[in-house]
C-alpha cells in the first residue's frame, strides 16, 4: 500500500514543521462565541441540531466541560470558592498535629513512666522476698509466732484432755473409794474409751466440751480487737461465765468425792455446800488446772495472732505492690488503646486531607452560576423548538431530559464542593 | 462489542463533532448510529453523557493525540468486522476537522484500518508510526 502522503504527514508533524496541526487548537475549548449569551447560543444550536434530544444532552455536557475549563482559569474566583476547603484542611492538619503530639507524649513519656513504676514495684517485690526483715516491724515476730503457736497447740491439747476428762468426771463418772485422790479425781486416762462404751452421745459430749472453753477464749480475742469501752464489759462477762462454768464442774466433782467419803465413813458429814467446796483443795486444783490454763491459752492465742499479723506484713506488702502493678498495667493498656485510637483517627484525618487536597487542586464550580447557564441554554433551545413548531410532547421531553441532566450534575457538583469529605 | 475505554473515546469523538458546525444533524445521527451498532445504545449514550463522573471529555491537543483518537474511532468502526460508507465518511470528516488533506486522510484511514484488523493496542501506535516513518 502506497502511503507516501501519510509518511510525509507524519514526518512533518512529528518534526513540528506543520505547526497548524500540532498547536493546541483553542477552538475545541470554547465553542460558544464570546459575543453570544447562552440563551442565544442555545437557540442557534437548537437550529443546528434540529432540536435533537441527544444533541441537547451533548451540548449541555459540552457546556459543562467548557465551563470547567473557564472556571479553572479564573484564579481569583477559584481561590474564593476553595477558601472553606483550605480552612477545613488547615483545621484537619492542626488536629493531626495535636493528635500526633498526644500520641508521642503517650509513647515517649506516659507509657515509659508507667513501665518504670511497674519495674520498680517488681524489683521491690523481689527485694522483699529476698530480705523480708527489711519491712518487718519486729524481727522476732517469726520466732515469737513459732513459739506461740507451739505453746498454743500444746495448751489446746492440754485443755482438750483436761476438760474432756473433767466433764466426764463431773457428768458421768461414778467415784469409788480408791479414786478420790487429787489426781485421779479430776483426770481419768480412760475417759474417752469409757464414754464410748457408755454411748456415742456421751462421747460426743465430752469431746465437744473443751471447745466450749476454747470458743470462749477465742471470743475474748475477738472482743479485744473491737474498739470502745463496751469490749471490756463483754470480756469481763465472758471470763466470769467461764469461771462460773469451771467452778460448777469443780463443785460437781468435789461434791461427788465428798459424798463417797461421807457414805463410807462412820462419822456424820454435814451436807456438801459452797463453803465446803471453797475449803476443798480439789476444788481449787480444778479451777487452777482448768480456768487459769484457759486464761493462759487466751493470752498465748492473742500473742500468737499478733505475731502472725506482723509476719503477714510481708505478704500484705507484696499483695499491695501486686495490686498497684495491676492498676498500672490497666492504665498502660488504656494508653495503648488510646494510641491505637489516635493512629486510626490520624489516618482518617489524613485521608480526609488527601481528599480535600484533590478537591483544592481540582476545580470548584459555582453551582448557582452553572445552573443559570444551563437553564439559559435550555431556554434558548426550547425557544427554537417552539418557534419551529416542534410538538409540545417533543419540547416537554427536551425539558425533562435537560432537567434530569441539570439535576444530576448540580447534585454531583454540590457533593463534590461540599466541605464534608 | 466495544469496551468501556473505547466507549469513552467514542463519546469524546462525538463531542468533538458536535462542536464543529461542519457536522450537521444528519452526520451526528450517523455517528450515533455507528455507536448503536457497536453496542452503545441511545439510552447508554444519554446515561453516560448525563453523569459527569463517568467520562472526562478530552480533546486531542497535539498531532499524536489526534491520530490516537482517530485510531480509536477506526477500532469502533471495525468492531463488527465491516466498514460502511457512512462510517468512512464520518472518519474523513474528522480528518478534515483536524486539518488533514483528503489524500492524507484516505491513506490514514487505510493504514489505521490495517492496524485495527491486527488488533494493535492504541498504546503501540507510537511504535507503528516510527516503523512507518523509518
Amino acid at each position: 500500500m502506497a502511503l507516501s502522503k501519510l509518511k510525509t504527514l507524519f514526518k512533518e508533524n512529528l518534526n513540528n514543521k506543520k505547526n497548524s496541526a500540532t498547536e493546541v487548537d483553542e477552538s475545541y475549548h470554547i465553542e460558544k462565541p464570546i459575543t453570544e449569551n447562552y440563551e442565544d447560543w442555545g437557540f442557534k444550536k437548537g437550529g443546528h441540531l434540529n432540536g435533537s434530544h441527544s444533541g441537547l444532552l451533548s451540548c449541555l455536557a459540552r457546556i459543562r466541560e467548557d465551563h470547567k475549563r473557564i472556571v479553572r482559569n479564573d484564579e481569583i474566583k477559584q481561590r474564593k470558592l476553595k477558601e472553606p476547603l483550605i480552612t477545613l484542611r488547615d483545621t484537619y492538619l492542626e488536629e493531626i498535629k495535636y493528635k500526633q503530639e498526644e500520641s508521642i507524649d503517650i509513647i515517649k513519656v506516659k507509657s515509659p513512666a508507667l513501665k518504670n513504676k511497674i519495674e520498680g514495684l517488681v524489683k521491690e517485690i523481689i527485694s522483699i522476698k529476698q530480705n523480708p526483715d527489711s519491712i518487718l516491724p519486729d524481727k522476732m515476730s517469726k520466732v515469737s509466732f513459732t513459739i506461740g503457736l507451739f505453746i498454743l497447740i500444746a495448751l489446746s491439747i492440754y485443755l482438750f484432755i483436761f476438760y474432756s476428762s473433767a466433764s466426764f468426771s463431773a457428768f458421768f463418772k461414778e467415784f469409788t473409794l480408791n479414786e478420790i485422790g487429787v489426781a485421779n479425781s479430776i483426770f481419768d486416762p480412760q475417759a474417752i474409751s469409757k464414754a464410748y462404751q457408755d454411748g456415742v452421745t456421751e462421747l460426743i459430749l465430752i469431746i465437744s466440751m473443751p471447745f466450749v472453753f476454747i470458743g470462749l477464749g477465742f471470743l475474748i480475742h475477738k472482743f479485744q480487737e473491737k474498739k470502745g469501752l463496751g469490749k471490756f464489759l463483754k470480756i469481763g462477762l465472758l471470763i466470769v461465765i467461764t469461771f462460773v462454768f469451771d467452778a460448777i464442774l469443780a463443785y460437781e466433782i468435789t461434791e461427788k468425792i465428798y459424798n463417797i467419803k461421807a457414805e463410807n465413813s462412820f462419822q456424820e458429814f454435814e451436807p456438801y455446800s459452797i463453803e465446803l467446796a471453797f475449803q476443798a483443795i480439789n476444788f481449787w486444783l480444778i479451777i487452777f488446772a482448768g480456768f487459769v490454763v484457759y486464761l493462759i491459752w487466751g493470752f498465748v492465742f492473742d500473742f500468737t495472732i499478733d505475731s502472725y499479723d506482723k509476719i503477714n506484713v510481708v505478704k500484705q506488702a507484696i499483695k499491695a505492690r501486686k495490686l498497684e502493678i495491676k492498676l498500672y498495667k490497666e492504665q498502660l493498656a488504656k494508653l495503648e488503646d488510646s494510641t491505637n485510637q489516635l493512629k486510626v483517627e490520624i489516618n482518617e484525618l489524613k485521608i480526609k486531607c488527601k481528599k480535600l487536597k484533590t478537591k483544592i487542586d481540582g476545580v470548584i464550580i459555582d453551582t448557582a452560576e452553572f445552573d443559570k447557564i444551563l437553564h439559559e441554554f435550555l431556554g434558548g433551545w426550547t425557544h427554537w423548538m417552539t418557534a419551529n413548531k416542534k410538538s409540545m410532547e417533543d419540547i416537554d421531553l427536551a425539558n425533562a431530559k435537560a432537567n434530569e441532566f441539570i439535576e444530576v450534575n448540580i447534585m454531583t457538583l454540590e457533593t463534590h464542593n461540599l466541605t464534608t469529605v | 462489542m466495544i469496551n468501556n475505554e473505547l466507549k469513552g473515546h467514542f463519546l469524546n469523538l462525538y463531542m468533538l463533532a458536535l462542536s464543529d458546525n461542519n457536522f450537521d444533524e444528519t452526520e451526528l445521527e450517523v455517528i450515533l448510529q455507528i455507536g448503536r451498532e457497536k453496542g452503545i445504545s441511545r439510552k447508554t449514550f444519554e446515561e453516560i453523557i448525563i453523569n459527569p463522573t463517568t467520562i472526562e471529555i478530552q480533546y486531542p491537543i497535539n498531532f499524536i493525540d489526534k491520530i490516537k483518537l482517530l485510531y480509536d474511532f477506526t477500532r469502533v468502526i471495525w468492531a463488527d468486522k465491516k466498514v460502511d460508507d457512512d462510517e468512512k465518511y464520518s472518519f474523513l470528516k474528522f480528518c478534515n476537522r483536524f486539518g488533514f488533506e483528503p489524500q492524507e486522510s484516505e491513506e490514514l484511514f487505510n493504514w489505521l484500518l490495517d492496524l485495527a484488523k491486527k488488533e494493535t493496542p492504541t498504546n503501540q501506535l507510537d511504535i507503528e508510526i516510527k516503523k512507518l516513518t523509518n
